[in-house]
């Protein structure tokens, strides 16, 4: 099923640009590493500059490999691909007990693998399989029962080991292709609802506004009046009884789930981290203090700073105009795959390149939201620049993917029997 | 069959997804800008804040010299115990040694550091003038103890064999309130204030200003050395010059444990105080370094009140040396004759009540200056009704009797010469007779005054007319401009009194001293001319008051002197014997 057409068409399809801005900010990210982590090291270059070195190149190969991968095959074969990850993601619980942060990990002596970050490319080809390819029409409901029971399996088995972080990022991607896949922008909204609702249940007012709106809404989108009551009447439920089920938890379980949404209010230091990261970002000024010569970088003032803070690290060292450039690439970036995803010919690439794409991009807002200040703590790296070889490889994987969907090869539906 | 070419994806979507990226784009661009570019400043400065960790470096505060030169306050060295609060909680058995060292409980070592601490990254001190032994033993273990510094502080000494605790004051640690009111000054916490005395009047010279180094950290307070260009220098406190003689400060110091005194030397000429105290009092030095609760709360709770300073603070009736100015309204204005005689039968009647004399049989007939000599009370009830309150007053008045002399010890009080407005507003309108102004006439009823508001009476007396501020501090020497800076104080004069009326005075005071009956007969020093007065002030509480002011009229020894008697039954046999003393000290020391 490779042959050599397929092979020199797809040479001649790549696309060069984002294959040029990716790699640049890569090689950034490694100049950022050096300096981040040069209080460590004896030698002149850092244990986590080299991994990371080596990541750079397994990535770039397993981009080619998923570059150069048939959608047809990615297609047939998505749900082998599917319970691979699943089976991935159960294996850590096995594999160690004791500690929850271990949950997280395969440790293969050598190298520690994420399964988590694997399972995005699973999930991507799973759901763009479904979206491509279903009969259900997109006007009824049942239209993404299935996609979003795809989505959940993995979603609480990340949320339980735990990394609530990653768990958001399927969801994200889950809601991202749902959008693109041209469902009624009102199943999303009903989707959402409940997550609103049970925020808005903690304030009186919220909840009184939040019910005369989704009442409105509901009223609108003109379903029938059985499904409009029922979900009008759950959704009011929900936020009733959500108080009552807070108030029947024990305050360490309050302060656990509360710190799971925003470290900040964990007194032992998240707060502390992102008010440093503040001065780190807010102290490199326009130019910035010069390669190596951040202050809250070598100091060692910023907390990891080598992963999840090292875009604090670039913006102390290089300043206001750097970021700005850092910010046209990216941009640069998502707006060339969203435009790729519109132009797609098939509903299949549309589907992968949409979902490649929102994941890179919630990590992005995530991450920096973060090291700025406006969103909780929730650990998530920065693509491309933060220290981390599964993350890397992932990275590169999903602009494999990214450009794979983008390619004119044009799979056939497979036969339903 | 190959799925169809369309996707789903319209251009409204497409364009949703652009919109949205462009919004989460300028949300954290704008975040970025505001903090790179509008706040720069701000985190600038804390991210320079993260990397040094400052250390104060104390001024020795400036030396007290009396007005011979010699050192009466200098400063020297004391150890202070610092802890990090960070940097201990990361090795606990730190507590362990600490506490085997001072041998104080480590919990109780914990409880002073969370009492004291300004911050979980900023010095707290744990224990303050540490002995010799104790700042060896932990130079010795300095390796084991992390987090732990030694801070040396300069703290004061004092001249053994003096108190002059009311002179000198003291200084201490300063406390938050006035950290937060004084902060314009410059004040942080762990500084030290003058409290009390020259230490408080002469603060802004005394205090020098502290200096900083600063010493290059990482997040973990690992040190990497000092910075030395940033470096703030100390600037020591300027150097102060007192009028005291330190030889007659001690000397008055010793006259008499039994009953609470107040004495003032003083050069009438100028307002130069010699010698200046208040007994008891209490030695500065226990307040050097830690104040032990117990020498603190003996000090409070000492029945005769060691803490107060009577010469400058403690209001009495002046009883008899008030006489004088009686005398000088009646010669000034022509009231009375001198040559008027009144006749002293030991009493005098008015209306229905009787006024003594101190004398109950009686002087016989007086003229002022036998009157005077003898502090004949009936005379003056007599010459009282022909000045009037009015005259009195005004008299007063000229003589700032019950004004502030401005003295440079804080804290000091006014008295209160009772006038006309004074007396109906206590006693109403018709309330008050005569009789209280017969009372007031010989320093008694609503007149109270201090030592120190005497020691300006007796110098105009002295000078004939000339008001002086008395004052202690006489030069100050400036550290930053290498400059002896002389200090003046405001002077006036009674310039409308005539000097037949002076003449008459200085021959009762004279008399009072020499006369056959005299009552301070035993004032006398040989060579130096003493003019005098005593005074007997009656006190509902307990025995009389004994007051003795007077002076030489010597050229070559200008001094006056007050002396106050706490209880002392009478000036003559109590403050009287003590002026003698001192002044024949003083004259003897002094003579060529």
């Amino acid at each position: 099923m490779l042959n050599l057409k397929d092979i020199e068409e797809k040479i001649a399809e790549l696309d060069y640009v984002t294959l040029a801005i990716v790699l640049s900010l890569t090689l950034f990210g490694l100049i950022s590493i050096y300096s981040a982590s040069s209080y460590a090291s004896e030698s002149r270059w850092s244990f986590q500059f080299i991994i990371q070195f080596i990541s750079l190149f397994l990535g770039m190969g397993f981009l080619t490999v998923i570059y150069f991968t048939p959608k047809q095959f990615l297609l047939e074969k998505s749900w082998f691909f599917y319970l691979l990850g699943l089976a991935l993601l159960v294996l850590p619980f096995f594999l160690s007990g004791e500690s929850a942060e271990t949950n997280r990990w395969i440790d293969l002596g050598f190298v520690k693998l994420q399964p988590s970050e694997f399972m995005k490319f699973f999930l991507i080809i799973t759901l763009g399989r479904y979206f491509a390819i279903t009969r259900h029409s997109m006007d009824s409901f049942i239209y993404l029962i299935k996609p979003l029971f795809l989505t959940l399996i993995p979603f609480g088995m990340v949320f339980i080991q735990p990394d609530l972080g990653t768990s958001l990022v399927y969801l994200a991607v889950f809601i991202g292709m749902l959008f693109a896949s041209g469902i009624r922008i009102y199943f999303i909204f009903l989707l959402i609802a409940p997550l609103i609702t049970i925020i808005a249940a903690f304030n009186l007012t919220a909840f009184t506004i939040w019910g005369i709106v989704l009442g409105i809404i509901i009223f609108y989108n003109h379903t029938s009046l059985f499904s409009s009551v029922g979900v009008f009447i759950g959704n009011i439920t929900a936020g009733l009884i959500t108080p009552l089920v807070w108030n029947q938890l024990k305050p360490y379980q309050q302060t656990r789930i509360l710190t799971m949404f925003n470290a900040e209010l964990d007194p032992l230091g998240a707060g502390y981290q992102v008010l440093q990261s503040q001065i780190a970002i807010g102290s490199g000024g326009l130019r910035g203090k010069g390669f190596l010569a951040g202050t809250q970088t070598h100091l060692r003032f910023l907390p990891e700073q080598h992963t999840d803070f090292i875009f604090s690290v670039i913006a102390e060292e290089f300043g206001f105009i750097l970021v700005v450039i850092l910010f046209i690439l990216f941009f640069t970036l998502f707006i060339r795959w969203f435009t790729m995803a519109f132009k797609a010919r098939d509903k299949f690439g549309t589907m992968l390149v949409v979902g490649g794409t929102v994941a890179l991009l919630f990590h992005f807002f995530i991450n920096i939201g973060m090291t700025v200040g406006l969103m909780p703590v929730t650990g998530k790296p920065l693509p491309f620049l933060s220290y981390g070889g599964s993350f890397l490889v992932t990275c590169f994987g999903l602009v494999g993917i990214i450009l794979n969907g983008n390619s004119e090869q044009i799979p056939r539906v497979p036969t339903f029997r | 069959m190959a799925l169809s070419h369309d996707n789903n994806l319209t251009p409204l979507r497409y364009y949703i997804l652009i919109g949205l990226s462009v919004i989460l784009f300028s949300i954290l661009l704008f975040r970025i800008y505001d903090l790179q570019i509008k706040r720069y400043s701000d985190f600038s400065t804390e991210a320079v804040k993260n990397m040094y960790r400052k250390y104060n470096i104390p001024a020795p505060r400036g030396i007290i010299y009396d007005r011979y030169n010699r050192p009466l306050v200098y400063n020297q060295s004391n150890y202070d115990l610092e802890v990090y609060p960070f940097e201990i909680s990361q090795q606990e058995h730190t507590w362990e040694v600490l506490s085997r060292i001072l041998n104080v409980p480590a919990d109780e070592l914990r409880e002073r550091m969370r009492k004291n601490m300004n911050g979980y990254y900023r010095p707290a001190k744990i224990s303050s003038s540490l002995d010799y032994m104790t700042v060896s033993l932990i130079q010795e273990y300095q390796l084991e103890l992390f987090g732990v510094i030694l801070t040396s502080r300069p703290s004061r000494q004092y001249i053994p064999g003096i108190n002059a605790g009311h002179l000198l004051g003291y200084t201490a640690e300063i406390d938050q309130r006035s950290v937060e009111l004084l902060s314009g000054e410059g004040y942080r916490s762990g500084d030290y204030i003058g409290v009390k005395g020259i230490e408080k009047s002469y603060e802004r010279e005394l205090r020098g200003k502290n200096g900083t180094r600063f010493v290059r950290i990482n997040a973990f307070g690992m040190d990497f050395g000092e910075d030395f260009s940033k470096t703030i220098p100390v600037t020591p406190g300027n150097d102060l010059y007192l009028t005291i003689n330190m030889d007659l400060q001690k000397y008055v110091e010793s006259m008499n444990d039994s009953l609470p005194y107040s004495v003032v030397v003083i050069d009438y000429t100028n307002g130069e105080i010699h010698a200046i105290a208040s007994r008891p009092d209490f030695n500065p030095a226990i307040f050097s370094g830690t104040v032990s609760q117990d020498a603190w709360l003996a000090l409070l709770n000492d029945p005769a009140k060691p803490l107060i300073n009577r010469t400058v603070q403690g209001l009495y009736p002046p009883g008899s040396i008030y006489k004088m100015i009686t005398a000088v309204a009646a010669l000034d204005e022509n009231v009375i004759s001198p040559t008027r005689k009144y006749h002293c039968s030991g009493y005098y009647r008015l209306g229905r009540r009787i006024y003594k004399c101190w004398k109950e049989a009686g002087h016989g007939s007086m003229d002022m200056i036998d009157a005077i000599e003898n502090s004949c009370n009936v005379y003056f009830y007599n010459l009282i009704q022909e000045v009037g309150l009015e005259r009195w007053v005004r008299y007063g008045q000229m003589f700032r009797i019950g004004t502030l002399t401005g003295i440079d010890i804080p804290e000091e009080k006014a008295g209160n010469l009772p006038d006309h407005k004074y007396l109906d507003k206590k006693y109403g309108k018709n309330g008050w007779t005569i009789g209280l102004l017969l009372n007031m006439v010989i320093g008694q009823g609503d007149l109270v005054i201090t030592p120190i508001d005497m020691s300006r009476y007796i110098c105009a007396l002295a000078t004939r007319g000339k008001i002086i501020t008395p004052h202690v501090g006489r030069a100050v020497f400036n550290q930053n401009d290498d400059y002896l800076n002389l200090l003046s104080f405001p002077e006036d004069s009674i310039t409308n009194i005539n000097d037949r009326t002076w003449e008459i005075i200085e021959k009762g005071l004279r008399q009072v001293i020499v006369g056959e009956n005299g009552t301070a007969k035993v004032a006398e020093v040989k060579g130096l001319k003493m003019h005098g007065k005593t005074g007997t002030a009656q006190n509902p509480h307990g025995e009389a008051h004994g007051w003795f002011i007077g002076y030489s009229a010597n050229p070559l020894f200008p001094y006056a002197i007050v002396i106050f008697v706490e209880n002392g039954k009478s000036g003559s046999s109590s403050a009287a014997p003590m002026a003698n003393k001192i002044m024949n000290y003083y004259w003897k020391a002094s003579s060529f």
